[in-house]
C-alpha cells in the first residue's frame, strides 16, 4: 500500500487516470473531480453557458487556495431570477481558514443580494464582498483570544459571473481573469486581461497606497527585489486580513512579527473588490481564471494559446503542468525531479495554483441554455499523504 | 572628402560589428541562435557570422566538456560545489544531472555558492530547517535559484549529516521500497 501511495505521488500529475485500477484510489467520483498526489483535477463538466476544465496543485503544507464552480440560480428563487454561471477563485496568505471562509459565504451573500435585488448587478457583487468580509472579521472578533493568529490570516478574491449575456467580472488581490477571443481575420485567439490586480509589484498600486497613505514613508517598502505593503504583504487588497484592517487586531496576543511598531487610524488594506462589466460577444471564446501561482510562469497570451491548441478535456490540468515545467526550469531542476517534492517544501519551487477555463459556448441571445445545476469545489480537501 | 568620409564609415562599421561580438558574447545559450540571424541581415557581412558561428561551435563544444568533466565529478560526490561565476550573465551549466538541484549557498553579500544537491535531501527535516532560514530571509518569490542564508561550511555539515544518516537508514529504506 505505501508503494502504492509512493507511486501515486510520483506519477506525472497530467497522466489521465482513467487507466484501470487507478479508480479506486480517487477519494471521490469525477462528478467532483479527481486526486492524484498533490494535484486534484475534473477535466471537463457543464455549466450553464458551456464546458468547463478545472484543476487545482498544492504547494503548500495545508492547501491554501479554495474555488467553486456553481451553475444554476443565481439567486434564492429558483424561478423566476438571474440564472447563470458563477466562478471563483480564492488564494488564502497566512493560512486556509479565510479562503475557506469565502467559499462557504461569498456565493450564498451574492445570491442574497441578487434576491433582493431580483437582478444581477455590480452592486450585488459589491455588497456581497463586503457582507463576506464583514463575516469574516466578526469572526476573527469571537475568536480573537482563543485563536489571535486568525487576524493574521486572509485571501485574494476574484469572482466571475455570467448572467444574461452579461459578464462581471470582480476582483480583490493579485488573481488574474483572462478571456480569449477569437479574431475575425484571422484565426488567432487574442488574450485579453479583464481583471484589475492589486499587488504591490505594480507601480499605479504603489501610488494609490501612498496617495491614501501621504503621513506614512513606510507603506510600501523593497525587501529583496519585492515590494510590500508594510513590508509584510504583496497584495494591497483581501477578504481577512484583520491585523491590517483594524488597529484593534493589531496588538497582543497576535504575533510580534505582525505587529505594526505605531497604530494607525484607517485600514491599510482594503477588501473592495475591482468590478468590469461586459457585454459578452460571439467572439468570446473561453475565460481563464487563475490564481497568481500561474500567472508567476505564463504571460495571459501563453495561457490562451495553449487552451487555444489544445483538447478541451483536462485543459486546466494542461495549464497546471506548463506552469509546473517553467517552475522547475527557474529553479535549475527537471520537472520529474520536482514531483518528488514534498506538499509544504514545494512552496519554495511554486505557490497553490487553481486554474477553472470556462468555455461559452451556447451565448444566451437566443434563450438556450444548458440549464445544468452545477456546484464543485476545486481541491476537495487534497491531503493525500505524502512519501515522507 | 569623400575619402574621409568613407574612412569615417567604415570606422563606425568596426565599432558597431565590435560591440556586436562584445554582446553576443554575453548573451546566454539559448537566444543566440536567434540572434544570430537578425543581425546577419542588419550586417550582411557573411565573412563575420562564418567567423562569429566558428567560434560559437568551439564555445558549444568546450561547454559540452566542461559540462560533462563536471558531472562527473558530482556522481563521485567528492567536490560538488564550484565557486559560482564572476560574471551573472554567463549562461548557468545547463547539466543539472537527473535527481539533482542547483542552490546557491552563502550570507548576505557575500558571492554564493552554487552546490548541487540530492532531490531527495529536500524533504529531510535537517534541510527543512534550512529551507526555512531561506524563507524568513527571501520569501519564497526570491527569482532564480534557492537561495540558502547560512556559511558553506554549516551547510556542508548538514550535508554529511544527512548523507550519514541515510546510510545507517538506508537498509530500511530499501526494504520500504520493495514493500
Amino acid at each position: 500500500m505505501k508503494e502504492v501511495k509512493k507511486r501515486m505521488v510520483m506519477m506525472p500529475c497530467w497522466k489521465p487516470s482513467n487507466v484501470e485500477g487507478e479508480e479506486s484510489f480517487s477519494r471521490k467520483k469525477d462528478d467532483n473531480g479527481r486526486v492524484n498526489g498533490l494535484l486534484w483535477y475534473k477535466d471537463l463538466g457543464n455549466h450553464a453557458n458551456g464546458e468547463f476544465s478545472m484543476a487545482v496543485i498544492q504547494a503548500n503544507n495545508l492547501l491554501e487556495d479554495q474555488s467553486q464552480v456553481e451553475s444554476g440560480p443565481l439567486s434564492t428563487m429558483n424561478f423566476p431570477g438571474p440564472q447563470g454561471t458563477f466562478v471563483g477563485i480564492y488564494d488564502g496568505h497566512g493560512g486556509p481558514e479565510t479562503a475557506r471562509f469565502v467559499n462557504e459565504h461569498l456565493f450564498n451573500n451574492v445570491k442574497k443580494f441578487a434576491s433582493e435585488q431580483q437582478v444581477m448587478s455590480a452592486d450585488v457583487i459589491r455588497k456581497a464582498y463586503s457582507a463576506t468580509e464583514e463575516e469574516f472579521l466578526s469572526l476573527v472578533q469571537r475568536q480573537w483570544l482563543d485563536k489571535p493568529q486568525l487576524a493574521s490570516v486572509g485571501a485574494c478574491c476574484l469572482a466571475g459571473i455570467i448572467c444574461d449575456g452579461t459578464l462581471y467580472i470582480a476582483n480583490a488581490g493579485d488573481s488574474r481573469a483572462v478571456l480569449g477571443r477569437s479574431e475575425k481575420s484571422s484565426k488567432d485567439v487574442t488574450a485579453i486581461q479583464l481583471s484589475t490586480e492589486h499587488n504591490a509589484s505594480i507601480e499605479s498600486v504603489r501610488e494609490e497606497l501612498r496617495s491614501m497613505h501621504p503621513d506614512d514613508s513606510q507603506i510600501v517598502v523593497l525587501k529583496h527585489k519585492v515590494w510590500r505593503v508594510k513590508g509584510l504583504i504583496q497584495v494591497s487588497r483581501s477578504i481577512g486580513d484583520a491585523y491590517l484592517k483594524k488597529a484593534e487586531f493589531n496588538k497582543e496576543p497576535l504575533l510580534a512579527r505582525f505587529r505594526l511598531p505605531k497604530p494607525f487610524y484607517k485600514p491599510i488594506l482594503s477588501y473592495e473588490p475591482s468590478i468590469l462589466v461586459r457585454k459578452l460577444q460571439p467572439q468570446d471564446q473561453f475565460l481563464i481564471f487563475a490564481s497568481d501561482g500561474l500567472w508567476e510562469h505564463l504571460s495571459n497570451q501563453e495561457a490562451v494559446d495553449i487552451v487555444q491548441r489544445y483538447p478541451r478535456n483536462g485543459i486546466a490540468k494542461r495549464l497546471i503542468k506548463v506552469a509546473l515545467h517553467e517552475a522547475a526550469k527557474k529553479r535549475e531542476m527537471r520537472y520529474s525531479d520536482l514531483k518528488k517534492i514534498d506538499r509544504g517544501v514545494r512552496r519554495h519551487f511554486h505557490d497553490d495554483i487553481t486554474v477553472i477555463v470556462l468555455f461559452m459556448d451556447s451565448l444566451p441571445f437566443g434563450k438556450r441554455s444548458f440549464h445544468s445545476n452545477t456546484s464543485v469545489r476545486g481541491g476537495g480537501g487534497v491531503s493525500t499523504k505524502s512519501n515522507s | 572628402m569623400r575619402r574621409r568620409n568613407r574612412g569615417f564609415k567604415l570606422g563606425t562599421k568596426l565599432v558597431k560589428v565590435c560591440k556586436w561580438i562584445f554582446r553576443s558574447k554575453k548573451r546566454s545559450n539559448g537566444y543566440q541562435r536567434l540572434d544570430t540571424t537578425t543581425s546577419c541581415r542588419d550586417y550582411k557581412t557573411k565573412t563575420m557570422t562564418k567567423i562569429y558561428s566558428w567560434g560559437q561551435s568551439l564555445k558549444r563544444g568546450a561547454m559540452k566538456l566542461s559540462s560533462s568533466c563536471s558531472s562527473r565529478s558530482i556522481t563521485s560526490f567528492s567536490t560538488d560545489y564550484s565557486r559560482m561565476d564572476r560574471e551573472p550573465f554567463e549562461p548557468k551549466p545547463i547539466e543539472v544531472p537527473k535527481g539533482h538541484l542547483a542552490v546557491y549557498v552563502g550570507q548576505k553579500d557575500d558571492d554564493p555558492h552554487r552546490v548541487l544537491v540530492p532531490i531527495i535531501y529536500f524533504n529531510h527535516p535537517l534541510f527543512g530547517e534550512l529551507l526555512k532560514e531561506a524563507e524568513r530571509e527571501y520569501g519564497y518569490n526570491h527569482p532564480g535559484g534557492i537561495t540558502i542564508p547560512c556559511p558553506i561550511s554549516e551547510f556542508e555539515k548538514v550535508k554529511t549529516r544527512i548523507a550519514a544518516g541515510k546510510k545507517s537508514t538506508s537498509s530500511t529504506s530499501t526494504r520500504k521500497h520493495r514493500d
